[in-house]
């Protein structure tokens, strides 16, 4: 299945100084703090729901010998391990202080080899929000009107419930639109449309209580299907926050050959959303990296981002403080440990234009960190033209 | 998308003459969701706790909670819901009544009648 295969085919590139790899955006808590620490992303994630699923989860993540098994990655969200019964809509979607952190908590773990030492290597991070912002309006208007739906739903499963003797296909068909009729304040053309569906549907089922029964499940089966596009705009409603949102991450990185923790990081994001697709977000965070040599960053940045329906925007500039050791030599040919620390900063301005579907046209200019170990100009600016070969849906078979 | 319909029954044994019996409905694990209550094949509220009468009016008679839970959340596929039947101080709560769904954006209608003695 071809998920999302976007191929930059055409790239006219106006280098008006150096080119370097840029990061989409140097302002976010990472999605999952454990392989970001590591530097790589797993063949597989296991997400166990419950917690059944965990134990097997991990126990499938060692070898028959009992060795942890390499490139594997697993993300858990311990609060949503178990039923919450008292868990209210209003509340998941307004939580607390406490219950947002509970919701939002998640642990990610992740086992790697490096490429270049052939060590192994593992992960650990977790990742919370203290401050989940508000819902978007449309949500609400969203909800309402599955809300409407939903009472259709009911009406006929409130019939379902008191089928007796006696009852026939046509008879809980009328009953239906009666309640309808009386009950919901609906229009005559939706009635309509609902009793012509249950007309269509009742030619395949008898007239025995069962086969009525039955009847009406399907009837409901057929609304709810037609209802989908509506639940999932709900569902992706629910996660466009507006408001201020405060998240925090943290992870260290695991060198079992050498078993030493060689990599921590922590992370801070205030962000305030004017709307989900307009925010500024406020980032600090700490990055400790201990290998050949020890590199401590301390970043700080502000950034914006705008999304319209045709381009995005966006903004971005991050201070660092960094303090590197590395092993040099001195006059005399002895081994010494360099220490280097100063100040760098990353300003950053992205820009890209939908001009059709699967075309794209983008624009970076700025200019990055500079590095402790490397020389370079730092300076990018970076024309492109986007264009997907392939179709991001995939294709019906029939 | 599927729809999974989970039909339950129980008893409700009123306690006075005199008070009136409140019957609500919570849809838990953060879902969202519809119900309705009914008192036979009359229906009484939708969304909201529904004053179903005193001893005289529902003795004997079945009291028919519908409720529908639509999965909405990528978190977890899991549905509950519990009812409650309040008479003066006294609660009874039946429930809570759990389903998880087999994938993302199904539906769970839970149906509870309550035979009132």
């Amino acid at each position: 299945m071809i998920k999302k295969l976007s191929g930059i085919c055409i790239v006219f590139v106006c280098m008006v100084h150096s080119l370097y790899a840029q990061d989409a955006s140097k302002l976010n808590v990472p999605v999952s703090p454990a392989f970001s620490i590591l530097d790589f992303e797993p063949s597989a994630v296991m997400r166990p729901t419950n917690a059944k699923s965990l134990a097997t989860d991990v126990l499938s993540s060692f070898d028959k010998n009992g060795k942890l098994l390499l490139n594997l990655g697993m993300e858990v969200a311990p609060y949503w391990l178990k039923s919450h019964p008292k868990l209210t809509r209003k509340t998941y979607l307004n939580p607390s202080l406490e219950q947002a952190f509970l919701q939002s908590l998640s642990i990610s773990a992740g086992t790697a080899k490096d490429s270049a030492s052939g060590a192994n290597k593992l992960g650990a991070g977790f990742r919370f929000r203290l401050s989940n912002g508000k819902t978007v309006d449309e949500l609400a208007t969203a909800e309402a009107e599955l809300s409407a739906k939903n009472k259709i739903i009911l009406v006929i499963n409130n019939v379902r419930s008191t089928v007796g003797e006696g009852d026939t296909r046509q008879s809980v068909t009328n009953d239906i639109a009666a309640k309808l009729k009386s009950e919901s304040g609906l229009t005559e053309k939706v009635i309509n449309s609902v009793k012509q569906r249950a007309g269509a549907l009742a030619e395949k089922f008898g007239e025995t209580e069962d086969d009525i029964d039955n009847f009406l499940k399907a009837l409901i089966t057929d609304r709810d299907d037609a209802d989908i596009e509506l639940k999932k705009k709900v569902s992706e409603l629910v996660y466009d926050r507006k408001g201020f949102v405060l998240e925090f991450a943290g992870a260290t990185g695991y060198n079992s050959d050498e078993k030493k923790f060689e990599r921590f990081g922590f992370w801070g994001n205030a962000s305030y959303f004017v709307s989900p697709d307009d925010f500024f977000t406020l980032t600090a965070r700490y990055i400790h990296k201990s290998n050949d040599t020890i590199l401590n960053n301390v970043d700080a940045g502000l950034g914006f981002l705008k999304k319209g329906p045709s381009y995005n925007i966006s903004i971005e500039g991050m201070l660092r403080w960094y303090q590197a050791e590395m092993p040099a030599f001195d006059a005399n040919n002895q081994p010494i440990t360099r220490l280097e620390k100063s100040f760098t900063y990353r300003l950053a301005v992205q820009g890209s234009y939908m001009i059709s579907k699967d075309i794209s046209v983008n624009l970076s200019i700025g200019k990055d960190f500079e590095s402790p170990f490397i020389s370079r100009k730092a300076v990018f600016s970076i024309l492109g033209l986007n264009y997907s070969l392939f179709s991001k849906e995939p294709s019906k078979l029939k | 998308m599927a729809v999974t319909f989970i039909d339950l029954k129980d008893t409700y044994n009123i306690k006075t003459k005199i008070k009136d019996i409140i019957v609500d409905v919570s849809i838990g694990d953060g879902q969202s969701g519809d119900f309705t209550i009914s008192l036979g094949k009359q229906l009484i509220e939708i969304n909201k706790p529904a004053t179903m009468g005193k001893q005289d009016d529902v003795k004997g008679k079945k009291t028919i909670v519908s409720v529908k839970v639509d999965e909405t959340l990528t978190e977890t596929n899991r549905t509950s819901m519990t009812v409650t039947v309040t008479e003066g101080a006294r609660v009874t709560t039946y429930g809570p009544y759990k389903h998880e769904v087999a994938q993302h954006l199904d539906s769970v209608v839970y149906t509870l009648k309550l035979s009132n003695q």
